[in-house]
Protein backbone atom coordinates (compact mmCIF):
# COMPACT_ATOMS: atom_id res chain seq x y z
CA UNK A 1 0.00 0.00 0.00
CA UNK A 2 2.89 2.78 0.68
CA UNK A 3 4.29 1.58 -2.40
CA UNK A 4 1.50 3.74 -4.17
CA UNK A 5 2.11 7.36 -2.38
CA UNK A 6 4.63 9.03 -4.26
CA UNK A 7 7.27 11.26 -2.47
CA UNK A 8 5.95 13.76 -4.47
CA UNK A 9 2.44 13.06 -3.31
CA UNK A 10 3.50 13.12 -0.05
CA UNK A 11 5.41 16.74 -0.06
CA UNK A 12 1.92 17.97 -1.85
CA UNK A 13 -0.38 16.85 0.67
CA UNK A 14 1.26 18.79 3.51
CA UNK A 15 2.37 22.41 2.34
CA UNK A 16 4.36 25.08 3.80
CA UNK A 17 2.84 27.65 5.50
CA UNK A 18 3.86 30.45 3.07
CA UNK A 19 2.61 28.30 0.06
CA UNK A 20 -0.89 28.15 2.40
CA UNK A 21 -1.08 31.62 2.82
CA UNK A 22 -0.54 32.18 -0.71
CA UNK A 23 -3.48 29.68 -1.80
CA UNK A 24 -5.73 31.50 0.60
CA UNK A 25 -4.51 34.80 -0.60
CA UNK A 26 -5.50 33.92 -3.93
CA UNK A 27 -8.44 32.25 -3.07
CA UNK A 28 -9.92 35.59 -1.80
CA UNK A 29 -8.42 37.57 -4.72
CA UNK A 30 -10.57 35.60 -6.66
CA UNK A 31 -13.46 35.85 -4.43
CA UNK A 32 -13.73 39.45 -4.66
CA UNK A 33 -12.64 39.60 -8.45
CA UNK A 34 -15.77 37.61 -8.80
CA UNK A 35 -17.88 39.45 -6.60
CA UNK A 36 -16.81 43.18 -8.38
CA UNK A 37 -17.48 41.24 -11.82
CA UNK A 38 -20.87 40.26 -11.37
CA UNK A 39 -22.15 42.89 -8.96
CA UNK A 40 -20.70 45.55 -11.84
CA UNK A 41 -22.58 43.46 -14.29
CA UNK A 42 -25.98 42.86 -12.45
CA UNK A 43 -26.37 46.67 -12.14
CA UNK A 44 -25.46 47.51 -15.68
CA UNK A 45 -27.83 44.11 -16.92
CA UNK A 46 -30.67 45.55 -14.62
CA UNK A 47 -30.51 48.88 -16.59
CA UNK A 48 -28.91 48.64 -19.51
CA UNK A 49 -30.28 51.76 -21.28
CA UNK A 50 -28.93 53.70 -18.77
CA UNK A 51 -25.22 51.82 -19.12
CA UNK A 52 -25.97 52.69 -22.91
CA UNK A 53 -26.39 56.55 -21.75
CA UNK A 54 -23.29 56.33 -19.26
CA UNK A 55 -20.72 54.56 -22.18
CA UNK A 56 -22.50 57.61 -24.55
CA UNK A 57 -21.35 60.12 -21.84
CA UNK A 58 -17.60 59.00 -22.33
CA UNK A 59 -17.69 60.08 -25.88
CA UNK A 60 -14.87 58.09 -27.20
CA UNK A 61 -17.33 55.44 -29.61
CA UNK A 62 -19.65 55.86 -32.40
CA UNK A 63 -23.14 56.14 -31.74
CA UNK A 64 -23.47 52.57 -33.65
CA UNK A 65 -21.43 50.91 -31.54
CA UNK A 66 -22.92 51.99 -28.20
CA UNK A 67 -25.69 49.64 -28.01
CA UNK A 68 -23.86 46.81 -28.90
CA UNK A 69 -21.12 47.46 -26.19
CA UNK A 70 -24.00 48.12 -23.91
CA UNK A 71 -25.28 44.41 -24.35
CA UNK A 72 -21.92 42.61 -24.50
CA UNK A 73 -20.34 44.22 -21.89
CA UNK A 74 -22.22 43.39 -18.81
CA UNK A 75 -22.64 39.91 -20.65
CA UNK A 76 -18.83 39.56 -20.81
CA UNK A 77 -18.40 40.71 -17.08
CA UNK A 78 -20.97 38.18 -16.09
CA UNK A 79 -19.37 35.26 -17.71
CA UNK A 80 -15.74 36.36 -16.16
CA UNK A 81 -17.00 37.17 -12.98
CA UNK A 82 -18.59 33.76 -12.98
CA UNK A 83 -15.95 32.09 -14.31
CA UNK A 84 -12.73 33.26 -12.10
CA UNK A 85 -14.88 31.71 -9.35
CA UNK A 86 -13.88 28.51 -10.34
CA UNK A 87 -10.57 26.73 -10.39
CA UNK A 88 -9.96 25.44 -14.16
CA UNK A 89 -11.25 28.31 -15.61
CA UNK A 90 -9.64 30.82 -12.89
CA UNK A 91 -6.55 32.13 -15.10
CA UNK A 92 -8.42 32.07 -18.08
CA UNK A 93 -10.96 34.91 -16.65
CA UNK A 94 -8.11 36.68 -14.70
CA UNK A 95 -6.57 37.40 -17.90
CA UNK A 96 -9.91 38.32 -19.32
CA UNK A 97 -10.43 40.73 -16.19
CA UNK A 98 -6.93 42.29 -15.96
CA UNK A 99 -7.13 43.33 -19.45
CA UNK A 100 -10.74 44.89 -18.91
CA UNK A 101 -9.42 46.21 -16.18
CA UNK A 102 -6.96 47.53 -17.74
CA UNK A 103 -8.48 49.34 -20.84
CA UNK A 104 -11.04 50.64 -18.35
CA UNK A 105 -7.90 52.50 -16.05
CA UNK A 106 -6.85 53.86 -19.42
CA UNK A 107 -10.15 55.08 -20.59
CA UNK A 108 -10.46 56.55 -17.03
CA UNK A 109 -6.73 58.33 -17.36
CA UNK A 110 -7.97 59.65 -20.73
CA UNK A 111 -11.14 61.37 -18.77
CA UNK A 112 -8.94 62.59 -15.72
CA UNK A 113 -11.03 65.33 -13.66
CA UNK A 114 -13.49 65.33 -16.57
CA UNK A 115 -17.39 65.53 -14.68
CA UNK A 116 -19.19 62.68 -15.99
CA UNK A 117 -22.90 63.09 -15.80
CA UNK A 118 -23.72 59.38 -14.59
CA UNK A 119 -19.77 59.28 -12.49
CA UNK A 120 -18.10 56.11 -13.45
CA UNK A 121 -20.35 53.97 -14.40
CA UNK A 122 -18.93 51.15 -13.23
CA UNK A 123 -21.55 50.21 -11.40
CA UNK A 124 -24.32 51.29 -13.35
CA UNK A 125 -25.21 55.14 -13.37
CA UNK A 126 -24.80 57.52 -10.56
CA UNK A 127 -24.06 61.12 -9.46
CA UNK A 128 -22.23 63.33 -11.51
CA UNK A 129 -18.46 63.66 -10.36
CA UNK A 130 -15.43 64.27 -11.73
CA UNK A 131 -13.07 61.30 -12.72
CA UNK A 132 -10.89 60.96 -10.41
CA UNK A 133 -7.80 58.71 -7.85
CA UNK A 134 -10.75 56.61 -6.39
CA UNK A 135 -12.12 55.97 -10.12
CA UNK A 136 -8.30 54.63 -11.24
CA UNK A 137 -7.33 53.00 -7.91
CA UNK A 138 -10.25 51.07 -8.42
CA UNK A 139 -9.23 49.36 -11.63
CA UNK A 140 -5.46 49.51 -10.66
CA UNK A 141 -6.33 47.51 -7.86
CA UNK A 142 -8.60 44.82 -10.10
CA UNK A 143 -5.06 44.44 -12.49
CA UNK A 144 -3.26 43.77 -10.18
CA UNK A 145 -5.60 41.35 -8.48
CA UNK A 146 -6.23 39.29 -11.90
CA UNK A 147 -2.54 39.73 -12.50
CA UNK A 148 -1.70 37.82 -9.20
CA UNK A 149 -4.39 35.15 -10.24
CA UNK A 150 -2.86 34.88 -13.39
CA UNK A 151 0.98 34.79 -12.67
CA UNK A 152 0.73 32.40 -9.50
CA UNK A 153 2.41 29.22 -9.88
CA UNK B 1 10.87 -7.40 -38.63
CA UNK B 2 9.96 -10.21 -35.79
CA UNK B 3 6.44 -10.98 -34.28
CA UNK B 4 7.48 -9.18 -31.35
CA UNK B 5 8.18 -6.09 -32.79
CA UNK B 6 5.14 -6.18 -34.53
CA UNK B 7 3.10 -6.70 -31.39
CA UNK B 8 5.03 -4.23 -29.67
CA UNK B 9 3.99 -1.67 -32.50
CA UNK B 10 0.41 -3.01 -32.36
CA UNK B 11 0.59 -2.22 -28.48
CA UNK B 12 2.44 1.03 -29.14
CA UNK B 13 -0.45 1.96 -31.99
CA UNK B 14 -3.02 0.98 -29.30
CA UNK B 15 -1.58 2.92 -26.07
CA UNK B 16 -1.74 6.16 -28.91
CA UNK B 17 -5.22 5.65 -29.65
CA UNK B 18 -6.43 5.23 -25.93
CA UNK B 19 -4.04 8.49 -24.97
CA UNK B 20 -6.00 10.27 -28.22
CA UNK B 21 -9.44 9.11 -26.62
CA UNK B 22 -8.53 9.81 -23.12
CA UNK B 23 -7.66 13.69 -24.28
CA UNK B 24 -10.70 13.82 -26.52
CA UNK B 25 -12.71 12.78 -23.15
CA UNK B 26 -10.81 15.18 -20.93
CA UNK B 27 -11.60 18.00 -23.53
CA UNK B 28 -15.73 17.02 -23.63
CA UNK B 29 -16.76 18.84 -20.05
CA UNK B 30 -14.81 22.31 -21.84
CA UNK B 31 -16.71 21.87 -25.16
CA UNK B 32 -19.91 21.44 -23.58
CA UNK B 33 -19.75 24.16 -21.41
CA UNK B 34 -18.35 26.51 -23.89
CA UNK B 35 -21.50 25.79 -26.01
CA UNK B 36 -24.36 26.15 -22.65
CA UNK B 37 -22.59 29.70 -21.87
CA UNK B 38 -22.11 30.68 -25.67
CA UNK B 39 -26.04 29.51 -26.55
CA UNK B 40 -27.03 31.70 -22.90
CA UNK B 41 -24.61 34.60 -24.45
CA UNK B 42 -26.69 34.92 -27.37
CA UNK B 43 -30.52 34.53 -25.30
CA UNK B 44 -29.05 36.82 -22.50
CA UNK B 45 -27.95 39.41 -24.89
CA UNK B 46 -31.34 39.26 -27.46
CA UNK B 47 -33.10 39.94 -24.12
CA UNK B 48 -31.05 42.97 -23.21
CA UNK B 49 -31.21 43.85 -26.54
CA UNK B 50 -34.94 44.02 -26.62
CA UNK B 51 -34.63 45.52 -23.48
CA UNK B 52 -32.59 48.49 -24.64
CA UNK B 53 -34.98 48.99 -27.48
CA UNK B 54 -38.34 49.36 -24.99
CA UNK B 55 -36.81 51.31 -22.78
CA UNK B 56 -35.40 53.58 -25.25
CA UNK B 57 -38.87 53.90 -26.87
CA UNK B 58 -40.33 54.85 -23.86
CA UNK B 59 -37.85 57.05 -22.74
CA UNK B 60 -37.85 59.01 -26.13
CA UNK B 61 -41.53 58.87 -25.99
CA UNK B 62 -42.41 60.35 -22.55
CA UNK B 63 -39.72 62.99 -22.36
CA UNK B 64 -40.14 64.26 -25.69
CA UNK B 65 -41.63 68.07 -25.04
CA UNK B 66 -38.41 67.53 -22.91
CA UNK B 67 -36.59 71.61 -22.90
CA UNK B 68 -33.44 72.58 -22.29
CA UNK B 69 -32.18 74.92 -19.71
CA UNK B 70 -31.78 77.72 -21.90
CA UNK B 71 -35.44 77.08 -23.33
CA UNK B 72 -36.45 77.42 -19.66
CA UNK B 73 -34.67 80.33 -19.17
CA UNK B 74 -36.57 81.99 -22.22
CA UNK B 75 -40.04 80.67 -20.59
CA UNK B 76 -39.44 82.15 -17.35
CA UNK B 77 -38.43 85.69 -19.23
CA UNK B 78 -41.43 85.43 -21.42
CA UNK B 79 -43.48 84.84 -18.19
CA UNK B 80 -45.08 81.51 -19.03
CA UNK B 81 -47.29 79.97 -17.17
CA UNK B 82 -45.84 76.28 -16.57
CA UNK B 83 -44.47 72.92 -15.09
CA UNK B 84 -40.59 72.19 -14.96
CA UNK B 85 -40.16 68.62 -14.09
CA UNK B 86 -36.30 68.42 -13.03
CA UNK B 87 -35.15 64.63 -13.07
CA UNK B 88 -31.84 62.35 -14.04
CA UNK B 89 -32.04 59.80 -16.22
CA UNK B 90 -30.09 57.71 -13.87
CA UNK B 91 -32.82 58.30 -10.75
CA UNK B 92 -34.97 55.36 -9.38
CA UNK B 93 -37.44 57.44 -8.27
CA UNK B 94 -37.63 59.51 -11.24
CA UNK B 95 -38.04 56.16 -13.09
CA UNK B 96 -41.25 55.47 -11.03
CA UNK B 97 -42.89 58.93 -11.16
CA UNK B 98 -42.18 59.84 -14.45
CA UNK B 99 -44.77 57.13 -16.25
CA UNK B 100 -47.78 58.32 -14.52
CA UNK B 101 -46.81 62.09 -14.04
CA UNK B 102 -46.08 63.27 -16.96
CA UNK B 103 -49.28 61.41 -18.82
CA UNK B 104 -51.35 63.01 -15.87
CA UNK B 105 -50.14 66.68 -17.05
CA UNK B 106 -51.04 65.68 -20.39
CA UNK B 107 -54.52 64.46 -19.31
CA UNK B 108 -55.11 67.79 -17.05
CA UNK B 109 -53.49 69.75 -20.13
CA UNK B 110 -51.18 71.14 -18.01
CA UNK B 111 -47.83 72.54 -19.68
CA UNK B 112 -45.19 70.37 -18.11
CA UNK B 113 -41.95 70.46 -20.04
CA UNK B 114 -39.09 68.12 -18.13
CA UNK B 115 -35.84 69.19 -17.41
CA UNK B 116 -32.87 66.95 -17.62
CA UNK B 117 -30.60 68.27 -14.64
CA UNK B 118 -28.15 65.14 -14.49
CA UNK B 119 -24.36 66.41 -13.99
CA UNK B 120 -26.02 70.01 -14.68
CA UNK B 121 -24.07 71.50 -11.08
CA UNK B 122 -25.63 74.98 -11.92
CA UNK B 123 -29.17 74.12 -12.46
CA UNK B 124 -28.98 72.37 -9.11
CA UNK B 125 -27.87 75.73 -7.55
CA UNK B 126 -30.18 78.12 -9.56
CA UNK B 127 -33.20 76.11 -9.10
CA UNK B 128 -32.19 75.30 -5.35
CA UNK B 129 -33.08 71.82 -6.47
CA UNK B 130 -32.44 68.83 -3.19
CA UNK B 131 -33.00 66.05 -4.94
CA UNK B 132 -35.09 64.81 -8.13
CA UNK B 133 -37.80 64.01 -8.60
CA UNK B 134 -38.74 67.91 -8.23
CA UNK B 135 -41.94 69.29 -9.59
CA UNK B 136 -41.86 73.52 -10.07
CA UNK B 137 -44.88 75.47 -10.64
CA UNK B 138 -43.55 79.21 -12.59
CA UNK B 139 -45.28 81.86 -13.61
CA UNK B 140 -45.06 85.34 -14.24
CA UNK B 141 -41.46 84.48 -14.24
CA UNK B 142 -41.09 83.19 -10.43
CA UNK B 143 -41.58 79.84 -8.73
CA UNK B 144 -44.99 79.92 -7.22
CA UNK B 145 -44.80 76.61 -5.60
CA UNK B 146 -43.18 72.83 -5.69
CA UNK B 147 -42.94 69.47 -4.69
CA UNK B 148 -39.60 67.19 -4.06
CA UNK B 149 -39.40 64.48 -4.50
CA UNK B 150 -41.55 60.65 -4.80
CA UNK B 151 -44.89 61.35 -4.47
CA UNK B 152 -47.95 59.74 -4.73
CA UNK B 153 -50.37 60.50 -7.95
CA UNK B 154 -53.09 61.90 -6.03
CA UNK B 155 -50.68 64.71 -4.41
CA UNK B 156 -49.67 66.02 -7.99
CA UNK B 157 -53.25 65.43 -9.41
CA UNK B 158 -54.15 68.02 -6.17
CA UNK B 159 -51.15 69.91 -7.38
CA UNK B 160 -52.45 70.21 -10.64
CA UNK B 161 -55.83 71.09 -9.40
CA UNK B 162 -55.21 73.67 -6.86
CA UNK B 163 -52.54 75.01 -8.97
CA UNK B 164 -52.42 79.01 -7.81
Amino acid sequence: MTDSVTPRSTVNSSPTPSRSLLYWVTIAIRLVLGAVFLYSAVTKIADVYSFGLVLQSYDLLPDPMIKPLAILLPLVELVLGAAVLFKPTARYASLGIGLISLLFTFVMISKWGVVMPYGCGCFGPTEATPVGIVDVGKDVLLVIGAGLVLFRR
Amino acid sequence: MSKNDRNLDKRQQKQRKADVEARKQKRLPWIFGAIVVLIALVVGGSFLSDSFDNTKTTTTNLYSKEISLQSLHDKNAAKDDFYAYYYQPSCEHCKVVSPYLIPMAEQMSKPLFPVNIEGKHDAWTEYKVQGTPTLIHFKDGKEVERIDGQRDPSVYSEFFTNAK
